[in-house]
């Protein structure tokens, strides 16, 4: 009996040493490893953000973000964030009711010139006022949308920078549990690939979009000569290039990635097993604690991510917000003028509304594309150390 | 994209001009000569554009990328370098945690028995370093102090006092004394523990530490 309850007691002992041992060491090592990251260039580009970003987020810190969300103290609000959305957008179309007023007296005044020509002594009279009217508008339009254009161009080197910021921290963290494979592999695909995109992004596909709604444009200009369909394939081959882009790059990282994970997974189980059956039961003490220790690593390392995904999504949402606003606004003068002027400056407008959702598009596919270069290197971490 | 840009600049002004040109020629059936004329400079205008971007060396654009990459991204050495300097401190305290987990363990199984008061447990580890790093307990040192009731019991049996005068000073051990039953039970406490972690005998050390003052 006596021993038996000695043995009960000598389990039970056991068992107690083991399990706070594990989550004191993943607290304390979280604040050191904190301390010792060089965040200094992440948090330097957040201080640069625009004051519109900055206004609708006071104060933003990345290091107390990330340990915000590493200590789960941060509470996201999707309805408020919602709310402040729409909020936005209808901010931005009452501030963008000034160009829909000018667009549509501009495209009545054409309406009803074209309706007078017939007065005049020689039709063309009439035909060159309407042109002149009609060149006018396009020279609004288009100014409007070369801001758009540029504003699409400018998040895109945002987000450039922003990454290259952001993914030495996470490669430092993804080395730091163990996968140095993964990291060496990753490294020069993932880098040279972002860049790559948003060269691409800023120098083919926005300008290839806005030259194609000038040859939208310039067709609408006359009945006889049109260039929309070159207008269409240019179009087509922006579209084109970045699905490949994207078909290239995930795929890519996923895969290099996968192949990186398994190589440190092996030979981090090795080291496990080594200090794991040297000593039968509590020989695995070491690993748990070790376990315990690069799951801090972990945890900091997806916090870090998380708090990318947030700065990311922070830097997209407002320019976004904006090109889809003047999007609505061209939809909307077009949809006002076709019952009263004619279809050309309707179809005209129509299709500049068009183009810039696709310019919205394109910005959003980079955005998303960074999302998911993020979410793989949060993935590789988590997979290196769950196959341990 | 300058070729493009050339090309959409182009067909701008080919048909501005086209739109003017129909404006201005009297109505009649030179129109469709106009169209065709404007037509053909169109297809020129396309034609050389592609020829233009057949003859760019698309490749002078490559290195620019890649250079670019290099001068913004930090060198992987450097990375690996930070990783692997955070992954070193958290195996440094991984065993320490596994160091003072064991030390505690073995403190824990020693108070199993009532014979000994074990007030300090040192753990020497053994850590061979390289990539498997392969981590032996080398050895175990148990501090065990006399226990209370072994000062009680010599209390009761004080040695005669003798006072020599003109004798030279002496240091006189007063302290109480680790009795030998204590030792025996301290070193069957030793072999369980040494059975227990599978190693041998000889790496469970035992240390007596002598409490001054009945503690």
């Amino acid at each position: 009996m006596y021993k038996r309850c000695c043995r009960l007691l000598l389990f039970l002992t056991i068992l107690l040493h083991l399990f706070p041992l594990t989550a004191y060491a993943a607290d304390k090592a979280v604040d050191e490893q904190l301390s010792e990251l060089d965040m200094s260039k992440v948090q330097k580009f957040v201080n640069q953000l625009d004051s519109e970003i900055t206004g609708a987020v006071p104060e933003l810190n990345f290091k107390d973000l990330v340990t915000k969300i590493a200590s789960r103290d941060i509470e996201l609000k999707p309805v408020e964030l919602f709310k402040k959305c729409i909020k936005y957008i209808f901010r931005e179309v009452v501030a963008n009711f000034s160009l829909l007023g000018k667009l549509v007296i501009l495209a009545v005044i054409c309406a009803v010139l074209q309706n007078l020509s017939s007065a005049f002594e020689k039709g063309t009279t009439g035909q060159l006022t309407y042109m002149v009217t009609f060149l006018v508008l396009i020279t609004i339009a288009l100014g409007s949308f070369g801001l758009a254009v540029q504003c699409g161009r400018e998040v895109v080197d945002k987000m450039v920078t922003f990454m290259q910021a952001l993914l030495p921290v996470m490669l430092t963290l993804l080395v730091a549990v163990g996968g140095v494979t993964s990291a060496a592999i990753i490294h020069p695909v993932i880098f040279v690939t972002i860049t790559a995109i948003g060269t691409i992004i800023k120098n083919v596909i926005l300008p290839l979009i806005f030259f194609s709604a000038v040859l939208d444009i310039v067709s609408s200009l006359s009945s006889q000569f049109k260039v929309s369909q070159l207008g269409g394939l240019m179009k087509t081959a922006a579209m084109s290039i970045m699905g490949l882009m994207t078909t290239i790059f995930l795929g890519i990282l996923s895969i290099q990635g996968a192949a990186g994970a398994i190589g440190d997974s092996v030979a981090l189980r090795t080291a496990k097993f080594a200090a794991g059956t040297f000593i039968p039961v509590v020989g695995g003490m070491f690993s748990n604690a070790l376990e315990a220790v690069i799951g801090s690593s972990l945890l900091l390392k997806n916090a870090v991510g998380i708090g990318g995904l947030i700065v990311i999504s922070l830097l997209m949402v407002i320019p976004l917000l904006k090109i889809i606003s003047l999007a609505f606004i061209y939809k909307l003068a077009g949809a006002l003028i076709q019952p009263v002027g004619d279809s050309q400056t309707g179809n005209c407008l129509n299709s500049l509304g068009n183009s810039l959702i696709t310019i919205f598009a394109a910005v959003a596919t980079v955005g998303l594309m960074f999302f998911f270069a993020v979410t793989i290197v949060l993935g590789l971490g988590n997979l290196t150390v769950m196959m341990r | 994209m300058d070729i493009i840009k050339d090309l959409v600049q182009t067909l701008i002004i080919i048909v501005v001009l086209a739109v003017f040109l129909e404006m201005l020629l009297p109505q009649g059936n030179m129109n469709p000569y106009v169209k065709m004329v404007m037509g053909l400079l169109i297809i020129i205008a396309v034609l050389h554009a592609i020829s233009g971007l057949l003859q760019q060396n698309w490749l002078s654009s490559v290195p620019d990328v890649t250079a670019g990459s290099k001068a913004n991204s930090p060198p992987v050495e450097e990375i690996i370098d930070n990783g692997k300097k955070i992954q070193s401190k958290n195996k440094d305290l991984a065993l320490e945690k596994y160091r003072s987990g064991i030390a505690c363990q073995v403190k824990s199984m020693a108070g199993l028995n009532p014979q000994i008061d074990v007030v300090d447990v040192k753990v020497l580890l053994d850590d061979s370093g390289g990539k498997a790093r392969k981590i032996n307990i080398k050895s175990i040192i148990m501090v065990v102090a006399s226990k209370k009731h072994d000062h009680e019991d010599e209390a009761g049996s004080i040695p005669p006092v003798e006072i020599n005068v003109g004798e030279p000073e002496r240091a006189c051990d007063t302290s109480p004394k680790i009795t030998s039953e204590t030792k025996k039970a301290a070193k069957k406490t030793a072999a369980s523990i040494a059975d227990f972690y599978n190693l041998s005998t000889d790496k469970v050390l035992i240390e007596y530490q002598v409490m001054e003052g009945g503690r």
